[in-house]
């Protein structure tokens, strides 16, 4: 299946296309739902969000995790995001990567000194006691058309070398949250399972690691409210 | 052939000693305990900041200063990106003294893979060699870690990176290949682990150390 859609948010306009099982739902007034409206995605699927937003915020989450299942080829999720003077809060729920499927999502963010970003994604690496699949998920941020952080974070339930030492070590569940121009905020100390890492430029990266996603997504909780102890959060 | 043996060479004074690739932070963690865990570590660094390392290294015809700024980005951990830098540096004193070339006055401290990238193209390596070289430092550098934190059997270490060659050889290849197909720095590879990095930061706030990281 091959599916595109695009929001566009702009003071006192928001508007979108869809097309199943990509399906945009407003649910408040600077919030969007996408609501996988056909499961999957599967193996062979291309689905293509472009997002533009110009002087305003925008959250936008989805309703229920994402489930990717094997197919004939990748699962591909390709997302193109334009930030003006604006915030965006994306707060997408559970990849959960079956076992055998393959996925592989490429986010490209591109931002100007005036935007700020709160991009919070989790990845599970299979359904309840199954080891689970691979991914590679890559996100490209740039500032003005400057590079801030470029990485493809290469998951396999399946590749013992992936799941060891200086891959997963073991956890099945990965949380990471990515903040920039939020300002002059916290940075909270590392644990053994969860650091921030900030970047040479206006931000940083939170990455979490897991038994269970709930725990992952606990400790980017934590840390988030530690980076926003004297500010207000996004 | 000299100039990569020498690059190569652990007695060239390159600065690598200092840092464990990582390994100290598992060793601390308790997930490193073994020659076959090191294995398994290293099977998975080689194919992920491996192949970074290897195709930035080997890319040739891009802006030095431009491909430095994807390489910082490839490097979200504060930690890792001071430890790349160090060992830049390190190299960059020993390589502008050895092959003097006006590369070598655009950083004053390139991040590593930049550096290798400078002292091969200085030295007349072809770009193989470049990512070879790349992808045997971040073995060698994580072995004999390896082997002073944990005591491992220096002959068991020396046959593991032997055999490893193979991985390391065709990963140098897909990075020499990522660095002719990338049009632009920003199309090269940025494979990545969550692990490494999470545990990067524990040990610089860690109070005791052996290595820089």
């Amino acid at each position: 299946m091959r599916a595109e859609a695009s929001i566009t948010a702009r003071p006192g306009a928001l508007h979108w296309s869809e097309q199943p099982p990509l399906t945009v739902r407003r649910t408040g007034s600077d919030r969007c739902h996408l609501v996988a409206s056909a499961g999957g995605p599967l193996g062979g699927d291309e689905l293509a969000l472009s997002l533009v937003v110009r002087g305003r915020p925008l959250t936008l989450a989805t309703t229920a995790a994402t489930v990717v299942q094997p197919g004939p080829g990748p699962a591909r999720f390709r997302v193109r995001a334009e930030l003006g003077d604006a915030c965006l809060n994306w707060h997408a729920g559970h990849t959960v990567i079956c076992a055998d499927a393959d996925y592989r999502a490429d986010f490209a963010i591109a931002l100007t000194g005036a935007s700020r970003l709160c991009f919070r994604e989790s990845l599970s690496l299979g359904r309840h006691g199954e080891p689970g699949g691979a991914a590679r998920t890559r996100i490209r941020i740039t500032v003005d058309g400057a590079p801030l952080l470029d990485q493809e974070t290469v998951l396999d339930g399946a590749d013992r070398a992936l799941c060891g030492p200086a891959g997963t070590s073991g956890m099945r569940f990965l949380s990471t949250a990515v903040l920039v121009g939020h300002g002059d905020v916290a940075v909270p100390p590392a644990t053994g399972r969860c650091a921030a890492l900030p970047f040479d430029g206006p931000g940083m990266q939170i990455l979490a690691l897991g038994e269970t996603g709930r725990a992952a997504d606990r400790a980017i909780d934590e840390a988030l409210t530690c980076v926003f102890a004297k500010t207000d959060p996004p | 052939m000299l100039a990569a043996l020498l690059l190569a060479d652990a007695r060239t004074p390159l600065g690598g000693h200092t840092h464990s690739g990582g390994v100290e932070a598992v060793v601390r963690d308790g997930t490193l305990t073994g020659v076959g865990d090191l294995e398994t570590f290293l099977r998975a660094r080689i194919r992920t900041a491996g192949l970074v390392g290897a195709a930035f290294a080997a890319a040739r015809g891009f802006a030095i200063g431009e491909l430095d700024t994807e390489f910082g980005a490839r490097t979200p951990s504060p930690a890792l990106r001071a430890a790349s830098r160090a060992q830049g540096a390190a190299l960059r004193r020993t390589g502008s003294r050895m092959w003097p070339a006006p590369e070598w006055e655009i950083l004053r401290r390139p991040h590593l893979p930049i550096a290798l990238g400078i002292a091969a193209v200085a030295s007349g390596l072809d770009q193989a060699q470049a990512a070879e070289l790349s992808v045997h430092h971040l073995i060698g550098g994580a072995c004999s870690a390896a082997i002073r934190l944990l005591g491992l059997d220096p002959l068991a270490v020396a046959a593991l990176s032997a055999g490893l060659a193979s991985l390391a050889e065709q990963t140098a290849a897909l990075g020499v290949s990522a660095a002719n197909t990338a049009r632009t720095p920003a199309e090269l590879p940025s494979a990545s682990t969550p692990f490494p990095d999470v545990l990067a930061q524990l040990h610089e706030q860690s109070e005791v150390s052996l290595f820089a990281s």
